[in-house]
């Protein structure tokens, strides 16, 4: 039986502050059985309930995967392709491990995944991405790299700019040893700007090595670092995460291979927790040949729309404010046409 | 209907501009008749309260989450809390 939790949100910007009650009862009753389920709550300490104590809605006190669920609605300036995922080359549906920062921009990358050879995966195309906690929508291409040359990153790097400040190191002059996992020869920056020791969310992306297939790259957590050889990451204990039929799975020691004398690129990674998704190949609202996905009586409304913000730009104002009424008068037709019976409330929106 | 369709009908040649407000109309359809819905998950993070929204969102429907007011894995809406949380967090308050 999953945990009963009550939670509680607000907005702030362009983010959702999420609130969880951690309420008490005053009986004393630490567990309560409702509806036959056994419901944990805490009995508050008085040093928790005094001036300086712990209040009730705070952030949320465990980790859910998935645990947030958003519905919205978007504006569909694109047609999704077929998912295709059996010819390799030719596939429109692709997973990736999780995203970093390249140059300021938004960059996807699978371990041992190359899309260099990918034909709908081109400089200047389009990607849909689903699935991600941020990233859903369209991306414009801006680079793609393959994974076993020995790149800058490895991955798909889009035209999306991402304002977060994220982490970044580079060394012109490592080396990967297979023998003990590990890279060396990384100068001590590397601990200034991550963790010697880090917790198990931290990730890296690492990119560089053009050992077979791109082995020595991939998105990685539970790495180490010391001082020796000239310093060196330990990757003994670190798993790199990747991708077997579709779902994801993880590697965890003895996967890399020599090579020397190599550039060593690491970025914070941040991973998506096996759901995310992209399709290639996208068409995107860019020239006339496009098919508006809009019922016919709505593209009228959009006619009008469109009329009116000609008329505006002439400074045409009567004209404008007559065109945008008829647009708001066929967007309300349509929407109260779909509506046709009596009405029953099913309950009380704000808690089911 | 394609646009080059609508762009007769509105009577104009400028083919970018009828497409910048060709997107404009359509976010405005869907601010005032939500016609392309999905959803979008997030994972919870323990001690982290603030996440972001979708980046092709336009008007949100619901919030919901795992395991509101049950025990059985169900997503179910939340509310909308009033007032600021007494307790900060460290990526803001």
């Amino acid at each position: 039986m999953a945990t009963r939790k009550s939670y509680a949100y607000q907005i702030k910007g362009n983010k959702i502050s999420l609130l969880e009650n951690q309420f008490g009862y005053g009986s004393g009753q630490d567990v309560i059985t409702v509806n036959g389920s056994s419901i944990n709550h805490k009995q508050h300490t008085l040093d928790e309930i005094g001036p300086t104590g712990k209040p009730s809605w705070v952030s949320p006190d465990s980790d859910v995967t998935n645990g947030i669920e958003v519905e919205y609605a978007y504006s569909p300036t694109y047609s999704t392709p077929t998912k295709r995922i059996d010819s390799g080359t030719a596939d429109t549906y692709h997973l990736y491990n999780g995203w970093f920062v390249v140059d300021g921009y938004l960059t996807i990358g699978q371990y041992l995944k190359d899309w260099v050879n990918d034909a709908s995966i081109a400089v200047d195309s389009y990607i849909l991405i689903e699935g991600s906690d941020r990233w859903n929508g369209i991306h414009k291409v801006k680079a793609v790299q393959d994974i076993a040359a020995g790149g800058s990153h490895g991955g798909i790097q889009t035209y999306t700019k991402v304002e977060d400040s994220t982490k970044y190191f580079t060394d012109d002059s490592v080396s990967w040893v297979t023998t003990a996992n590990t890279i060396t020869g990384v100068s001590s920056s590397f601990s200034t700007i991550f963790s010697a020791s880090p917790s198990s969310s931290e990730y890296i992306w690492i990119a560089g090595s053009d050992a077979s297939s791109g082995i020595n790259n991939g998105l990685v957590s539970g790495w180490s670092y010391s001082t020796g050889s000239g310093g060196t990451i330990d990757l003994s204990s670190a798993t790199v995460y990747k991708y077997d039929n579709l779902s994801e799975g993880t590697q965890t020691v003895n996967y890399i291979q020599n090579d020397g004398a190599q550039a060593v690129y690491i970025y914070e990674g941040f991973r998506e927790n096996g759901g995310a998704h992209f399709y290639s190949g996208v068409s995107v609202l860019e020239d006339e040949s496009f098919e508006l996905d809009l019922p016919p009586y709505l593209s009228k409304a959009l006619v009008y729309y469109v009329k009116a913000k000609f008329a505006e730009d002439q400074m045409d104002i009567e004209k404008k404010e007559y065109l945008m009424r008829e647009f708001k008068r066929l967007v309300e037709k349509h929407e109260s046409a779909k509506i046709s019976g009596p009405r029953r409330i099913m309950g009380f929106g704000m808690t089911r | 209907m394609k646009v080059q369709e609508l762009m007769e009908r509105v009577g104009v040649t400028q083919t970018g501009r009828a497409i910048a407000y060709i997107k404009d109309g359509l976010e405005e359809i869907n601010m005032l008749a939500e016609t392309h819905i999905t959803t979008s998950r997030i994972d919870i993070v323990k001690d982290q309260r603030f996440y972001d929204l979708p980046k092709d969102m336009i008007k949100m429907l619901d919030l919901r989450c795992k395991n509101q007011l049950n025990g059985d894995d169900e997503y179910r809406s939340l509310p909308r809390a009033v007032g600021k949380p007494t307790s900060k967090d460290s990526d803001g308050n």
